[in-house]
């Protein structure tokens, strides 16, 4: 039986609370290349690929906004780069085969790569990021898209199969 | 109006922006000032937080156990030696402590002790993201914890508060990249200044060391006072290496801290001064 939209959305956002709360906890301690996978935005990209620029758009919203409230960040900025990410990965649903094996690992790597980079632009605007860009890169951006990279298969795995039967069933126009 | 259509997600795409951007301003207009919707959220989650970090604490105590069990016999006769050579340098100390106590009363100079009145606080959880280094504990503004209190761990300083709620606060560690604490070399007596997001480094790099610098491998760096948030004398780390800065003007040393910060289960929070 296919889940309602409304059960869809709520049980997104429960994963999406739920990832938030491993990556503040449970993985603490799970560090690969000195950072740990950002889940949110796996889970925000696969989303998008899966439901398009809109579910994108605001599941990348929702989504940042509560890491913001867990972050000691500038609240809004972790929304504006997962919003936006959400919103370029999602135009590409409709252009691509979405059980194409290697679709999550190459969205979620350049995904990650845009969030990241939005994220050093907008809140090293408001001084929230000291780093020179070579630094952050080296320290965050790749690192942590590589670590994306190699989990967002399972994630858009479960996204797709989740709420939405229809994403693989469903032959792109 | 066709055209309006096609570039409907365009516009949606603008509005988010531009409500985030505006939104980010006021954020940072408020500054440390902590909204309602914040304030219950962390609320909310805090034992949650607290029961799921401390089951992760205790796992990974359980794995480290089992890794570190066959060197325990030697770990625990090398650790008696250094307790009996700890305690002659305790008693030496002890001499010191009080020769400068009387010395202090001679010149009529004020107490310069470092004793502080505390309060214990257990970490519930840390940033989720890989950009801040920070982490949240379970008392706040009941318990008298205030903004930019400083907190230290098990061996020196772990950062300082830099938002506080009513049951929990939010704590900078010295390793972000946002952290620059006034510090000093404990022998040479170096000024400078810590600062954090160093992953080469093991957290830090104290900057701003002049070329004349004699600061060493080994040196413990201490808090130098200067800057009025951080008392003067509190432990922050360990010289690991000093280099030469790029254009030859200066030095910086890199730091590693004091404290495991991956580790920490268990704070303390400086609400005032004893005495």
């Amino acid at each position: 039986m296919r889940p309602t939209a409304g059960k869809c959305a709520l049980i997104i956002f429960g994963s999406m609370l739920g990832f938030l709360f491993l990556q503040s906890t449970v993985l603490n301690g799970l560090t690969f290349w000195g950072v740990r996978p950002d889940l949110v935005l796996i889970l925000v990209g696969s989303v998008a690929l899966a439901r398009g620029w809109g579910e994108g758009l605001l599941w990348g919203m929702v989504g940042g906004l509560l890491e913001d409230v867990f972050s000691g960040g500038l609240f809004g900025s972790r929304a504006l780069a997962k919003s936006v990410t959400g919103f370029a990965l999602g135009l590409a649903e409709g252009q691509v085969f979405k059980e194409n094996p290697f679709l999550p690992a190459v969205a979620v790597l350049l995904g990650t790569l845009l969030e990241e980079v939005l994220f050093f632009l907008v809140a090293g605007a408001f001084g929230q990021v000291r780093w020179t860009f070579l630094n952050a890169l080296r320290q965050a951006v790749i690192p942590t898209a590589f670590i994306n990279t190699l989990i967002a298969p399972v994630i858009y795995w479960y996204v797709v199969r989740l709420g939405d039967k229809r994403a693989l069933g469903q032959r792109e126009r | 109006m066709p055209e309006l259509a096609k570039n409907r997600k365009y516009l949606f795409l603008a509005a988010a922006t531009v409500l985030l951007t505006l939104l980010m301003s006021v954020a940072a207009r408020e500054g440390s000032r902590v909204s309602q919707a914040e304030g219950v959220l962390h609320e909310a989650l805090a034992p949650v937080e607290r029961l799921a970090f401390a089951l992760t604490g205790r796992v990974q105590a359980a794995v480290r156990f089992i890794g570190e069990v066959r060197n325990l016999s030697a770990e625990n006769a090398r650790l008696k030696k250094e307790v009996a050579l700890l305690q002659t340098r305790v008693n030496m100390a002890r001499e010191i402590w009080s020769e400068n106590v009387r010395l202090r009363r001679l010149l009529n100079l004020p107490p310069g002790g470092l004793e502080f009145t505390t309060i214990g606080a257990r970490v519930v959880a840390r940033d989720p993201g890989n950009w801040y280094k920070t982490l949240t504990i379970d008392r706040g503004s009941t318990a008298g914890v205030k903004h930019d209190a400083v907190v230290l761990g098990a061996g020196g300083v772990v950062g300082r508060v830099i938002r506080v709620f009513p049951n929990t606060a939010e704590v900078l560690l010295l390793t972000d990249q946002r952290s620059a604490i006034g510090a000093m070399g404990q022998l040479s007596r170096d000024v400078g200044v810590l600062k954090g997001g160093d992953s080469a480094g093991g957290g830090c790099r104290l900057v701003y060391l002049p070329r004349s610098a004699t600061i060493r491998p080994g040196e413990i760096v201490v808090t130098s006072g200067l800057g009025g948030l951080f008392p003067k004398g509190l432990v922050l780390g360990q010289v690991v290496e000093v280099k030469s800065e790029a254009h030859g003007l200066g030095k910086f040393a890199l730091v590693k801290p004091a404290v495991d910060m991956d580790h920490l289960e268990e704070v303390l929070v400086i609400t005032g001064r004893k005495g």
